[in-house]
């Protein structure tokens, strides 16, 4: 039988290393975290990996919202009737969205609906 | 501990021309203590040092509220400690592991980087890695760090008799697992 090891007689040394310079990397890492609080906070609140999926829709969503809004301001009487001859809507089907017959009705859409609505209406 | 140097540490912080002087010296007093505790707690170097490093943001962000109702040294102690639990059991949760798995987990960290210890060594450390997480650190910090029961008491919020019980369970079990293995 092996005699009972007391562990009072043993060295009580610490068995652990750490990298060289590693205390002075630690507190300047630290005073660099503390002198930018917004970075903390995003990097430990989302993990890139988790929200990878929601930032690729968001980018989506936001790029077709961004596409619609430079075209709402860019677009012309002549890119409007383009578009309209594009989808080769009838002149009929306009007509029945007009109040009253119209010599012009691509102006009169224009001045009526701004693009999008009209978009979604087509 | 110095209780005086403590004072003159927050004097530095809570004065807001200093204020960034006075946390980069308590960084630099206790980041090596607090390491060494974390360390012993999830045994793993870039684990003890995510931890470290939020242990010390978490002070920056509460420290203006401290009350100095104790220390700022158990208060400090108490903080990492929390970390590494919140670590621990987080760890566990991630990898739907019981305790026990994990404690496999930490030993094998053992045998990695950065453990320039002996085979006898190894083996106390193997040792401690069988206790009950709780036991485990009041052990570390009686028989590594020399802490007092009553500052262990301050910091874990356990009475110094359910202490002095822990640490003599904890030392009987080291001591039979060192005979028998």
């Amino acid at each position: 039988m092996k005699n009972k090891i007391d562990i009072n007689n043993l060295e009580r040394k610490n068995p652990f290393t750490v990298p060289e310079d590693y205390f002075t990397t630690l507190t300047h890492n630290i005073m660099e975290r503390v002198e930018s609080p917004e970075q903390i906070k995003i990097m430990a609140f989302f993990q890139l990996k988790t929200i990878a999926p929601t930032l690729a829709i968001a980018a989506i969503l936001f790029s077709g919202f961004w596409y619609n809004k430079n075209q709402e301001i860019n677009i012309s009487n002549d890119d409007l009737i383009e578009l309209l001859a594009y989808y080769e809507i009838e002149d009929n089907l306009i007509y029945d969205e007009l109040e009253y017959e119209q010599e012009k009705p691509e102006e009169y859409l224009l001045d009526e609906y701004n693009y999008n609505e009209l978009i979604y209406e087509l | 501990m110095n209780e005086q140097n403590d004072k003159e540490l927050l004097a530095l912080f809570k004065n807001p021309e200093t204020t960034k002087q006075g946390f980069n010296k308590i960084v630099r007093t206790y980041n090596k203590r607090l390491y060494w505790h974390v360390r012993k707690i999830v045994i793993c170097h870039d684990d003890a040092d995510d931890i470290i490093q939020n242990t010390f943001i978490k002070v920056w962000k509460y420290l203006p509220n401290f009350r100095e109702d104790s220390q700022l040294y158990t208060w400090l102690y108490r903080i990492a400690t929390n970390e590494a639990l919140l670590f621990l059991k987080k760890k566990k949760k991630h990898l739907f592991q019981s305790i026990d798995t994990v404690s496999h987990q930490l030993e094998s960290q053992i045998d990695g980087n950065y453990f320039s210890g002996s085979e006898i060594e190894k083996k106390l450390q193997r040792a401690i890695l069988t206790l009950p997480t709780k036991q485990r650190i009041v052990f570390n910090m009686k028989y590594f760090d020399k802490l007092k029961y009553n500052e262990i008491s301050e910091i874990l919020g356990t009475s110094v008799g359910a202490l002095k019980a822990n640490y003599h369970h904890a030392k009987q079990k080291i001591e039979k697992y060192l005979t028998t293995n």
